[in-house]
């Protein structure tokens, strides 16, 4: 039986509007709504299921014969991705394995890690981790102040470069065709903005559900399976699936860059609802036309096929930049 | 009323009847919180932040952002 809940507003002094906040599916009580449309808890479960499966088809994120890497680190949209993967995984019949990168943060990643564990044995998940200590014998918090000191580099830049060079070995080296990334609608928004702001066009061609501008055997390519989800709808999902996530936010975040964005974006989509899917509509229009332009210029030809001197690792220098940051921090 | 604040991992006190527009949103509004960053909980159960609150509510503002 529909539940009665009377939403009241009112508008320039006039009367209140009675506005019903049921389910537009089932008329039970609604707990979430998006674009003009209320979902009950198991209405939003089945829509969130059924967008994340439809991004997967829709741009053929995962194929028959991958053997599918999700980059997990235990926070709730790795945590979504992870449980999504396993689900189309196991009604396709495709292999899937977790990995975690461990940067060495304390009172942050050790809690999400301990989250990840926990999941995985639940769901009986392979999953492997790798960390910063084992690979380039120190961890994050060790790096942190010669980073911003001595060298001028934000925390959030040096985690950034160490973290993508072992996702991308560690998937390697594990077998993986494919690493899955948990980058939200959220994420996509505030990258794409940001590469806007900053002059970075050539980065963003190289962004969208399935990134990189061309095939290199020694790139294992990123899919993102929450590509159109927000990051709302991940904490939804977590929190009614009953997933364990605690709240945890990175104690860096407040040098990024990303995070003044973020809030400003937030701002605009409360007067503007539906600003983030628009901005990432428009950019999948154009997105063909950068691909196809960067992949055609000079330098991006000659910097694809170049491997790093020291690691072997491909970059667009001699040297990659987590080697380079690696002689200057470890 | 109680508002756990999970960012600030803290609890107030809130006096309900201080705002006119005595709704979730009216709340967010006088915490200087944006609705897109936070699922709210009252008394247990996620709701639409439109609904109208009473003071013997309790209310949890959940984080949705989290990582860096």
């Amino acid at each position: 039986m529909p539940v009665k809940n009377i939403c009241t507003k009112t508008i320039k002094g006039k009367k209140p509007i009675v506005k019903p906040m049921v389910c537009t599916k089932c008329g039970a009580k609604a707990i979430y709504k998006n674009q003009g449309q209320f979902f009950c808890k198991d209405h939003f479960l089945d829509y969130f299921e059924t967008k994340v499966f439809k991004t997967i088809k829709k741009f053929k994120l995962f194929e028959k014969g991958d053997n599918i890497c999700v980059a997990t680190s235990g926070g709730k949209d790795s945590l979504a991705v992870l449980y999504m993967t396993m689900l189309y995984c196991k009604k396709y019949n495709i292999d899937f394995f977790a990995l975690c990168i461990d940067e060495g943060i304390a009172g942050y990643r050790d809690h999400t890690v301990e989250d990840l564990t926990t999941f995985c044995n639940k769901y009986d998940i392979k999953f492997h981790v790798l960390s910063f200590k084992d690979q380039f014998g120190i961890g994050l918090d060790e790096m942190t102040n010669k980073a911003i000191n001595e060298h001028n580099k934000k925390p959030c830049t040096v985690c950034g470069i160490f973290r993508r060079k072992l996702l991308n070995k560690g998937a390697r080296d594990l077998k993986a065709t494919k690493l899955v990334t948990g980058h939200n609608l959220d994420d996509e928004t505030q990258s794409i903005l940001m590469n806007q702001f900053l002059g970075n066009a050539q980065h963003n061609a190289s962004m969208g559900p399935i990134t990189g501008l061309s095939k290199n055997n020694k790139f294992v390519p990123r899919v993102k399976p929450l590509y159109i989800i927000t990051e709302k709808e991940t904490r939804l999902f977590c929190l009614l699936r009953g997933f364990e996530v605690h709240f945890t936010e990175c104690p860096n975040i407040h040098l990024s860059f990303r995070s003044q964005v973020r809030d400003k974006i937030n701002d605009i989509e409360t007067v503007l609802p539906g600003a983030k899917y628009g901005v990432v509509n428009s950019f999948l229009e154009i997105l063909p036309l950068l691909k196809k332009h960067y992949k055609n210029t000079n330098t991006t030809k000659n910097k694809n096929f170049k491997l790093c001197i020291k690691c072997g690792e491909p970059c667009s220098g001699e040297i990659c930049n987590a080697c380079k940051l690696e002689s200057e921090l470890c | 009323m109680k508002v756990f604040i999970e960012k600030d991992n803290t609890t107030i006190e809130f006096d309900l009847s201080t705002i006119e527009n005595q709704t979730g949103i009216g709340l967010l509004k006088e915490l200087g919180i944006n609705s897109n960053t936070v699922l709210f909980v009252k008394n247990n159960e996620v709701i639409i932040p439109d609904e109208e609150l009473s003071e013997t509510d309790e209310v949890k503002l959940l984080s949705v952002i989290s990582g860096g």
